[in-house]
């Protein structure tokens, strides 16, 4: 393990907020973490209302993630490298801009469908991607996960920023999947 | 039952319905990722005592905060609402933004897809 110095104490101080995680991930991890980030906003000498735009893009962030595991765990695909339900997400805050990032495995035949609506998400200006919202937001559809489909596009009109992401390849069946918000201290 | 009270909780709001007085409020956070199964419920009790609202029956929505899995459960309890004024008793919507632009703009958003008028206030 990685010693704690001065200079590294001194550099997190910096930070609004540094938080990481890697691990198996779960309804109640993202409740206890949500809450913690909660707590340690309203702390902090930001305005309400970027505040508000982190404490919501992250609660879309890790809800996703989570909704991602789920469906991954009713898969029968079996990989005897990795642990499906891992995966590890991270925030930081330095100077009032915040980063959010995540990672996960994805099936492979779900990466095509995932990277064409990323793509159609940040093809869009702000209008077009409201016009999308409400198309999405008026389809009355959940997913098995009940998720509405709407996150990544929510996302992207809170942030006002493009959704930067990967996949990595593991094997036949899995790939890893990353993606990258930025949260600007003024919008 | 006339009346649907559910307590919040650090991801679901406040539910203080009571169909007698008219007075129907949703208030706090909604960020349920399971937010369907959070609102059936009380579109169940819409659908059973609408036909009870008296006359000049309100509803009040103070949110702090809502998730998407939440925007399409308000978005059909909005219409439902908008609904059972056209058929039953005429239902005045508030919408208190607690001086949230986001929230003005969410609200103006709702009342433009459901055709129907919300006041805004705060």
């Amino acid at each position: 393990m990685n010693k704690i110095s001065l200079t590294s104490h001194r550099k997190l101080t910096e930070s609004n907020i540094s938080f990481s995680f890697v691990g198996s991930i779960d309804v109640d991890i993202v409740d206890h973490v949500l809450a913690a980030v909660h707590t340690k906003l309203e702390s902090e000498t930001l305005s309400p209302g970027v505040k508000k735009r982190v404490y919501l893009v992250l609660v879309e962030c890790l809800q996703n993630l989570c909704k991602q595991i789920e469906s991954l765990n009713k898969t029968e695909r079996v990989s005897t490298e990795i642990n499906t339900s891992s995966a590890s997400f991270a925030i930081e805050g330095v100077k009032g801009d915040f980063h959010i990032a995540t990672a996960n495995y994805i099936e492979n035949e779900k990466i095509a469908n995932l990277k064409n609506w990323l793509d159609e998400i940040n093809s869009y200006d702000k209008t077009q991607l409201k016009q999308l919202y409400n198309k999405v937001l008026t389809n009355k559809s959940f997913s098995e996960q009940g998720g509405a489909g709407l996150g990544f596009i929510d996302i992207a009109l809170k942030t006002g920023n493009k959704l930067i992401y990967d996949f990595e390849t593991i094997d036949n069946e899995f790939s890893y999947f990353t993606i990258n918000v930025k949260i600007n201290n003024e919008i | 039952m006339a009346t649907l009270i559910i307590e919040p909780t650090k991801k679901t709001p406040e539910i203080n319905f009571n169909a007698e007085a008219g007075q129907l409020s949703l208030t706090g956070m909604s960020c349920s990722e399971n937010a369907l199964g959070f609102y059936q419920p009380i579109y169940q009790w819409l659908d059973e005592n609408a036909s009870i609202f008296p006359e000049g029956t309100t509803f009040l929505l103070k949110l702090k905060y809502y998730n998407t899995s939440s925007a399409k459960c308000i978005l059909e309890l909005l219409d439902k609402i908008a609904s059972i004024s056209s058929k039953n008793t005429p239902i005045s919507i508030t919408w208190d933004i607690d001086g949230d632009d986001d929230m003005r703009e969410s609200a103006e958003n709702y009342s433009s897809i459901i055709d129907y008028p919300i006041e805004i206030i705060g």
